[in-house]
This record gives structure tokens, sequence and C-alpha cells, in this order.
């Protein structure tokens, strides 16, 4: 507690000036500060709790490291979801089989004054994402889960605004397939048929080729 | 570019079902994000043909109800479990000093391999390219059973340094209430001790100065019965001796931190000595009730390195 004190007052900008310094007590304030929240996004887009942490210890000692190279340009946050993400993002590609989310993991710590979601639609939820491409699962949980702006998440990717929202909207369109909304829509209007074919878990690249937007052209 | 399945014929009469092409088409065009000719084409499409018109008016009504999955499940916070903040502390710690050196190894990588009885254990930060000593030995081995009835004069989680205190230590210093925030009384020595000629040293890791010769079979010993402590020891130190390095208070700490880094658990002791003939010290680490000493050389905090020379795992 005496130790929050100590910073108090200090922002994340100064503590990393002091960690440049030679404060080998600043890092530590940094990583406490955030630590949480990039553990929820290591956690909630690699689905795997040891993954996780690789990830964010990887992502924290390259920060760590290269500390004096941060000019200040964006929030000390983004710069350190930035790196994670990038972790993270490498770990999904490397990863030729992903294991199923576990739930367990990553809702198995809570607050306790939590509200507690419905588990089966959550583990669903969870399921569903691990099936997206990690293109578009990355910037959806971001987005939707972490709540992160567009425009943040753009900085924290290193892509344009337009790329996450098509990104976003791509990995929201087949969660809808997946977890049956779509069906559900049409099953209100009956009399129609299926209205989306193939296998979302394994599409043909992230987006289709020549398809325009920011993932490629059109068909 | 070829679809991963062929579209499903519709039973009945309908349109055919859009692919997931097409489907990502829709998507793109429904936020805004298709441009040019392909916007243009998708929104005639929408306008004119029944597959893309029952296409759109579906996901529009999807999407709400993903937003409120998605939601849901994210209705739980997730904080850093303790171990995994201990582990990336851990970590930080042993890379102090070291910019620009390899990685540290990761959970995944120790899942791989872990220490073996019996075999030799390489130092896993030693610096990219650093060549092995001649003549040092690194060795791992197991000693069970020795546990039972030891004499340790050291004992207790509160005397030891684990990484967080290493990172709050500063912080609970500038507090004024150093010794709370250690949260150890110096162990009592079972010799008399030198007189000190300096005190460069914090006492947070009790440091000896036995100056005994370990082997591989005598390392254990240390578990059972560490040497007296010698508070300034360290400021004796010159720079020309051969553990002259370790003669400030952060350079002990460094190559702490690599060792716990290494082989968890917590420094409980630290002994000025020597392994097999060559210049060591040998910590003592506990990890609920195993122990764990390990002799290091003069390289150690060295980028994060720790520099092993011996381990014996004490159950």
């Amino acid at each position: 507690v005496a130790g929050h004190r100590h910073w108090d007052g200090v922002d994340d900008a100064d503590l990393l000036r002091a960690h440049v310094g030679g404060d080998r007590d600043a890092f530590g304030e940094v990583v406490r500060r955030h630590r949480d929240r990039l553990w929820a996004v290591a956690l909630r887009t690699l689905g795997d709790r040891e993954e996780a942490a690789d990830a964010v210890q990887e992502a924290l000692l390259s920060a760590f490291r290269s500390a004096d190279r941060f000019r200040g340009e964006s929030a000390v946050t983004t710069w350190l979801h930035r790196i994670v993400v990038n972790a993270c993002l490498d770990r999904a590609r490397r990863r030729q089989v992903r294991p199923v989310v576990s739930l367990a993991d990553v809702t198995a710590v809570r607050e306790p004054a939590a509200v507690e979601p419905d588990r089966d639609t959550a583990r669903e939820v969870w399921q569903a994402l691990d099936q997206l491409p990690a293109e578009q699962r990355i910037p959806l949980v971001l987005l939707e889960i972490q709540g992160y702006a567009v425009a943040e998440i753009a900085a924290m990717l290193g892509v344009a605004e337009g790329t996450v929202k098509s990104r976003c909207a791509r990995g929201r369109a087949r969660l809808a397939v997946l977890l049956g909304h779509l069906r559900a829509a049409r099953d209100s209007d009956p009399g129609d048929g299926p209205l989306f074919a193939g296998n979302p878990t394994a599409p043909p690249g992230v987006g289709p080729s020549g398809s325009r937007s920011s993932e490629g052209g059109a068909a | 570019m070829t679809e991963s399945a062929a579209p499903q014929p519709r039973p009945g009469n309908g349109p055919e079902p859009l692919t997931w092409s097409e489907l990502d088409l829709l998507a793109d065009w429904s936020v805004g994000e298709l441009t040019g000719p392909d916007a243009a084409r998708v929104t005639a499409l929408v306008q004119a043909d029944p597959r893309w018109a029952a296409a759109r008016a579906a996901l529009m009504q999807a999407e709400p109800l993903v937003r409120t999955s998605l939601h849901a499940a994210a209705a739980a916070p997730t904080t850093m479990p303790a171990d995994v903040a201990d582990r990336i502390t851990s970590a930080l710690v042993g890379g102090v000093a070291a910019p620009g050196s390899g990685d540290l190894t990761s959970a995944t990588q120790r899942r791989a391999a872990p220490p073996r009885p019996g075999s030799t254990r390489p130092s896993p930060q030693r610096p990219p390219g650093r060549p092995a000593v001649p003549g040092r030995r690194r060795r791992w081995a197991r000693v069970a059973g020795v546990a039972a009835g030891l004499a340790l004069f050291v004992v207790g989680g509160g005397v030891a340094l684990d990484a967080l205190q290493y990172l709050e230590r500063g912080i609970n210093a500038a507090s004024g209430d150093r010794s709370q925030a250690e949260g150890y009384a110096p162990p009592v020595p079972t010799a008399p001790l030198p007189a000190a000629t300096s005190d460069r040293t914090d006492g947070t890791i009790p440091v000896a100065a036995s100056g005994t010769d370990y082997q591989q079979d005598t390392l254990a010993q240390l578990a059972a019965v560490t040497p007296p402590v010698q508070p300034g020891f360290q400021g004796a130190l010159n720079p020309g001796d051969p553990l002259g390095d370790f003669a400030t208070i952060d350079r002990l700490d460094m190559c702490a931190a690599a060792v716990v880094a290494s082989h968890g658990g917590k420094v409980l002791f630290a002994d000025f000595a020597r392994y097999e003939g060559e210049p060591a010290i040998v910590f003592l680490l506990r990890e609920g009730t195993t122990s764990t000493v390990v002799a290091v050389g003069p390289n150690c905090g060295v980028s994060g390195a720790v520099d092993e020379l011996a381990a014996v795992q004490v159950d």
C-alpha cells in the first residue's frame, strides 16, 4: 500500500522515464497498474492460461528492455497493449491447433461482486470466438469484451481503423452463425432456408480474395 | 480463391445461401468498409437479389444478439492470478540488467524441459553466445529425505526475498518502515562474527562468508546447517577479489533475482564460498517444503545470467 502511495500522482509516462533513468521500482509500478487489463486481453484472445502468461511475460520483458524507445506518441497503456496484443497475435498464428478455450480459466478469477454471467452462454461465446481467425478474434475481443475504442485497437494492431471495423464486422457475422443467432433470426420468418453455407471454422483465408474493404477486394 | 465448402442447396425453392466469402463482403458493406465498385455491387445485390436481401435482414437482426452475447461473456472481470504476477515479476527482476539479452525461460519451455534428477542442468539465462567456462560442471541433483530433522538457522518465509519484495523494497524503504516491510529479523549467528570493515549491504539477504569449498556431494549441507551470518561482509570485498563485483547490494540482488527466476522459490541465504575450488556464491532457496541449494559463479546477475555451477534440491 505504501508503494502505491509512493507513486500517487505520477503518471505512466513519468514512471517509464524514471525506469529508463534507472529507477528500479518504476517499471514494477507500471506493471502493477496495467497487468490485469493486459492479462485479460491475453487470456481472452489466446484462451489458454499458460500461453497467456507466456505472452504477457514476453511482452512485458520486451517493454522493460525497450522502454527507452517509447516516444510518448501514444499513451503508455496503448503502447503496452500493442506489445501484448502483438505477442498474442504471434502466438495465435504460430499455433497450429488451438485448444478449446477453458471457461474455467477465462472466468476463474473474478471480483467477488461481479455479476455472474450465464455460464452456458459464456462458454458458447468463448468456444465460438476460439473458432475465429486470430485476425478477427483479437480485435473483436478488444472491442466488444474489453471495451477499447476502434482507434485504440487500430493503434494497438498497427492497422487502419477501417481494417479494425472490417475484421470486427466479419467476426461478428461469423459469430452470428456459430452462435445460432442467424438461425434464430430466420426462425422468426419460417419458410426461408439457410442463409450461409460453408464451414466457418476453416475459411479460405481471413477474407475473400478480391474483396476490397480493409481486408481485400471484392469477389 | 475457393470456398471451404460449397454452398448448400436450399431446401425448397428459395435462393441459394450466401457463401462465407459473400458473408464477409456483406459484413464489410454493413459497416461501410466496402468501397468503390465492390460497394456499388453489393448495394445492388442487397436491393435486387433475394439471397442478399434476406441475408442482410438476418444479419441486422443477429448483430445485437451477438453483441449481447459478447457483453455477457465480458461480465466476469479477469484479474491476473497471483502466481502469474509473481512469475512475471520474477522474470522482470531477472532481466533488470538485461537489455538486449535473450528471452527468459517461458512457462511452456519449462514444462517441456523440467529439471531432471541427476542430470546436467545448464543455466537457462546464460547470455547468448557465452561459452561454458572450461572445467565448470553444471550439475543438478536431488537429495531426498535430507530435510527431515534439518536444523535451519534461517527459517520461515519472512526471511526470504521474493521477487515482488524486490520490486517493492525501495517503495517500502521510502515509507520509512523498512524492517517491517522486509518482514524479517536477522537470523541468529551460530558463531562469532568477524568485524565488518564497512557495511554496504542492506541486509536483505542474510550473507555468510564461510569460504567453504563445496563439492557436489556436500552442497546440500547448506540446507542443513547454515554458516554464521556476517553482516557487512560484502563491504569488505575489493574490486580485485574474485567475487568483488558483489560488493554492491544491487549486484547481489540481481544475482539472487536471476537465481529465483531460474529455480523459483525464495532466497533464504547466501554464502560467499567456493565450489570445487572456484569462487562461488551458494544460495539457499525455499519453496514450500523443498529447499534448493544453488552454486553460482562470478558472472551471476550479468545480463540476467545465473552462471550456475551446480544445484541440488533437498526434499
